[in-house]
C-alpha cells in the first residue's frame, strides 16, 4: 500500500506547482487530433483560394499546425467519455476541446471545439472521421472562449453521445 | 470529518469543470495532463484507476470545492510505485468503486477515505486551501 502524504500548497504561492514533475508519456489520443489537423487544413486551404474574396483574405500563418504545451481532462458521469482540452501559448493562443469516447480501449473524439486559424470552429464527427466543415461556434479571446467551448460540450455531451453514429 | 465552508450548488461535473478552468488563465498551477475528476462523481473509481494507471496526476476536487492533487513521484520511488500498482491491480476489493465521497445536501459535511486515494508512487498535495 503505498504511502499517502499531506501537505499544504497555497494558492498564492502557484509556483510550487512548478516543481511537480511533468507526466511523461501521457497516452492522450494524438494520433486522433493529427488527422484533424490534417482534414482541417485541406479544408482551409480550399476556402482561402476559392470562397473569400481577395480583398478579405486574411494571411495565413506558415505554419497550418497547432502548437500544444500544456493539457487536461475533465471525466464525465461515464466512465468512457471525457473532455479533453489542449492548450497553447501564454497568454492562451490555440486551443482544441474535444469530447472523446473509449470505443475498444481506444479513446476517439466525437465533437472538436478549436480556433484553428484564429477562427472558433465546432466540428462533427461521422463515426471516428471529422466533418470537413465545421460551424462557428463564436467570437473572441481563446481564453474566453475557450471556457464556453468547453461547458457547450459538457452540456451537450449527453446528446452529443447518443447521436453519434458509432463505426460498428 | 471536513466541514465545508460554503454552499456550492453545483454538480459534480460543474465544481470539476471549475477547478479545471482555473487551468485557463493559470496553467502553472496544475501539472499538464492532470485529470479533474469529482470525488462525489458516480464514475470517480473507473476514472481515477485509469488516470493513475496512466501515471498521469489527478486532482480530486471535493464537495466543498477545495482540491486534493495527487501527483507521480520521481525516479525510482515512482518506478518501485508503479510496480506495486500493478500488483495492487490485482486484488481490487469491492468497496473500492463509485464515488469516492457521497453526493450530500450543499454545505453537508462529508468524510474522505484517504486510503481510497493512496497510489502507489503518488504524493497528495491539499490544494487550493480556502480556510
Amino acid at each position: 500500500m503505498g504511502q499517502v502524504q499531506l501537505s499544504t500548497v497555497r494558492p498564492e504561492r502557484p509556483t510550487e506547482m512548478s516543481d511537480l514533475a511533468q507526466p511523461r508519456g501521457i497516452r492522450l489520443d494524438n494520433r486522433r487530433l493529427g488527422q484533424c489537423h490534417a482534414d482541417r487544413i485541406v479544408a482551409c486551404g480550399f476556402q482561402m483560394r476559392d470562397s473569400v474574396p481577395a480583398d478579405t483574405r486574411r494571411p495565413i500563418s506558415t505554419s497550418t499546425r497547432m502548437h500544444f504545451d500544456h493539457e487536461f481532462e475533465i471525466p464525465l458521469h461515464r466512465a468512457d467519455a471525457r473532455i479533453v482540452v489542449r492548450m497553447g501559448g501564454r497568454p492562451l493562443r490555440e486551443y482544441a476541446a474535444m469530447l472523446q469516447l473509449e470505443i475498444d480501449g481506444r479513446w476517439t473524439t466525437i465533437r472538436l471545439i478549436d480556433n484553428h486559424l484564429d477562427e472558433h470552429h465546432m466540428h462533427r464527427y461521422d463515426g471516428p472521421n471529422k466533418q470537413q466543415s465545421g460551424e462557428r461556434f463564436a467570437t473572441g479571446e481563446p481564453r474566453v472562449v475557450l471556457p464556453q467551448a468547453i461547458r457547450h460540450l459538457l452540456e451537450g455531451a449527453d446528446a452529443t453521445i447518443s447521436s453519434w453514429k458509432s463505426p460498428q | 470529518m471536513n466541514q465545508p465552508t460554503d454552499t456550492p450548488a453545483s454538480s459534480p461535473l460543474d465544481r470539476a469543470t471549475e477547478s479545471a478552468l482555473r487551468a485557463i488563465d493559470a496553467p502553472d498551477r496544475y501539472p499538464s495532463g492532470t485529470s479533474f475528476i469529482a470525488a462525489d462523481l458516480q464514475s470517480f473509481d473507473a476514472h481515477f484507476r485509469r488516470v493513475t494507471a496512466e501515471g498521469r496526476p489527478v486532482v480530486v476536487v471535493l464537495p466543498d470545492g477545495e482540491e486534493l492533487l495527487l501527483a507521480p513521484r520521481q525516479g525510482i520511488r515512482r518506478l518501485l510505485g508503479r510496480a506495486l500498482q500493478q500488483l495492487k491491480r490485482l486484488s481490487p476489493t469491492a468497496s473500492d468503486t463509485g464515488p469516492l465521497v457521497r453526493s450530500g445536501a450543499p454545505g453537508e459535511p462529508f468524510d474522505i477515505s484517504l486510503l481510497r486515494l493512496s497510489v502507489a508512487g503518488y504524493e497528495t498535495h491539499l490544494h487550493g486551501l480556502r480556510r
